[in-house]
């Protein structure tokens, strides 16, 4: 897979259309995270990917038990 | 190009809904704007990236009704908006170092207005609105699908000035001024815009527009569309230049912010009395700014100056008149605002 930032940084009229469906994908996938409630999804320097697992709170009980 | 004022006057026979909000919100609003042609120095790219928004999206509906599916016209207008936001070595300002790296990508320092949120704004609008939207274009009797009219709509009256000529003998009713030969005009008023698209909903037709905005998108962000100047124009002109009368309109609202473009439907609805009654005021606030261009006066409206988030002159208005000057000519830039050239 090409980096999206390499397609960004390319003249548009050398990119392929596989290149463009590429652009398509990665804006699809942080649509879906921002969805999910990312709501830093679309944001350009966020690496593409699905959104993190947020972690679990902690009850102190349950440690200390 | 035609200027929207009579000749050797400042009266305004060419109107769009932007100018006409201008007036209405402040007269001095207006003068600043309109008259002097200012605007605040960095508010060319608010303009820039809007048009660059509402043609990928105008590509788009252009491209669909020539029988591409959804993601052949996607892929057309993601294109279209990389190539439109790529800076070519015969646009550069510095040549030498455009060719050496054959162009380079459209640049702002606005975190939410730039290349990367047009992009992708423009990809979730088409995602979520594009395929299987139940607003389907109207084809109009041309043939061509009704998207980004532009209207010129001339009314039955028009200003009731003198403006100047050149040449008495080409104009009957002339009359010698202290300032030169004047004759009555002719001219009548002119309301400009541009619809963006207009559609078949839910048995209704309705005019589309599309918006975009930084602010959080609520049911208080459509209840300001009615009653509206701009909505209240689209529907006269659907209903009197293409023979369609309208419900209302749709607004597709864009919230663009730095990490997401959230995106919502609303409606504005119009009768046509309310549409009467809109060109009946209209009638009367040209016939102000008529006055105010007679007199040479645009007054403060100071009840304006905090609304709508704040108006761009407030600072200017706030200082000694004899030192606005200043200020005007360090904070803003000239523009050409004519409402006569189509988008």
């Amino acid at each position: 897979m090409t980096d999206i930032a390499t397609l960004f940084q390319t003249d548009p009229l050398k990119l392929t259309k596989a290149d463009i469906t590429e652009i398509i994908k990665h804006y699809r996938l942080a649509s879906a995270n921002f969805a999910n409630g990312d709501k830093a999804a679309g944001n350009a320097k966020k690496i593409p990917g699905t959104k993190p697992v947020k972690e679990k709170s902690i009850n102190l009980d349950d440690i200390l038990d | 190009m035609t200027s929207p004022f009579l000749p050797g006057t400042k009266v305004q026979f060419a109107w769009d809904s932007t100018s006409l909000g201008w007036l209405k919100t402040c007269p001095r609003l207006y003068q600043y704007s309109m008259i002097d042609q200012w605007v605040m120095k960095g508010e060319r790219l608010h303009l820039k990236y809007g048009l660059l928004y509402h043609g990928a999206l105008e590509f788009y509906d252009r491209t669909r009704a020539q029988n591409f599916n959804h993601e052949e016209a996607l892929i057309d207008t993601v294109q279209k908006v990389l190539v439109d936001t790529w800076e070519s070595p015969r646009s550069a300002e510095d040549p030498a170092e455009m060719i050496a790296n054959n162009g380079r990508p459209w640049k702002t320092d606005h975190p939410q207005k730039n290349r990367e949120t047009l992009i992708r704004s423009v990809i979730w609008y088409l995602d979520q609105f594009g395929d299987k939207d139940p607003a389907q274009t109207v084809v109009l009797q041309s043939g061509k699908p009704a998207v980004e009219l532009t209207f010129k709509m001339e009314l039955d009256w028009g200003p009731k000035s003198y403006y100047s000529v050149d040449d008495i003998s080409l104009a009957p009713g002339a009359l010698n001024f202290s300032t030169g030969t004047k004759v009555p005009n002719t001219q009548p008023y002119i309301l400009c815009g541009h619809l963006d698209r207009v559609v078949t909903y839910a048995g209704g037709t309705y005019v589309m527009d599309r918006k975009t905005t930084g602010s959080t998108i609520s049911s208080n962000y459509f209840d300001g569309f009615t009653p509206d100047n701009q909505m209240s124009l689209y529907s006269m002109a659907s209903k009197v230049i293409y023979k369609t009368p309208v419900q209302g309109i749709i607004i597709d609202a864009a919230q663009i912010a730095v990490g997401f473009t959230r995106l919502q439907r609303g409606f504005a609805y119009r009768t046509d009395a309310q549409i009467d009654e809109w060109l009946e005021n209209t009638k009367h606030w040209l016939n102000l700014a008529e006055f105010f261009a007679k007199e040479d006066f645009w007054p403060m409206n100071d009840k304006s100056c905090h609304q709508y988030g704040g108006c761009p002159f407030r600072r200017v208005c706030s200082k000694d008149p004899n030192v606005r000057k200043n200020f005007l000519e360090t904070d803003f830039e000239r523009r050409e605002w004519n409402p006569l050239i189509p988008r």
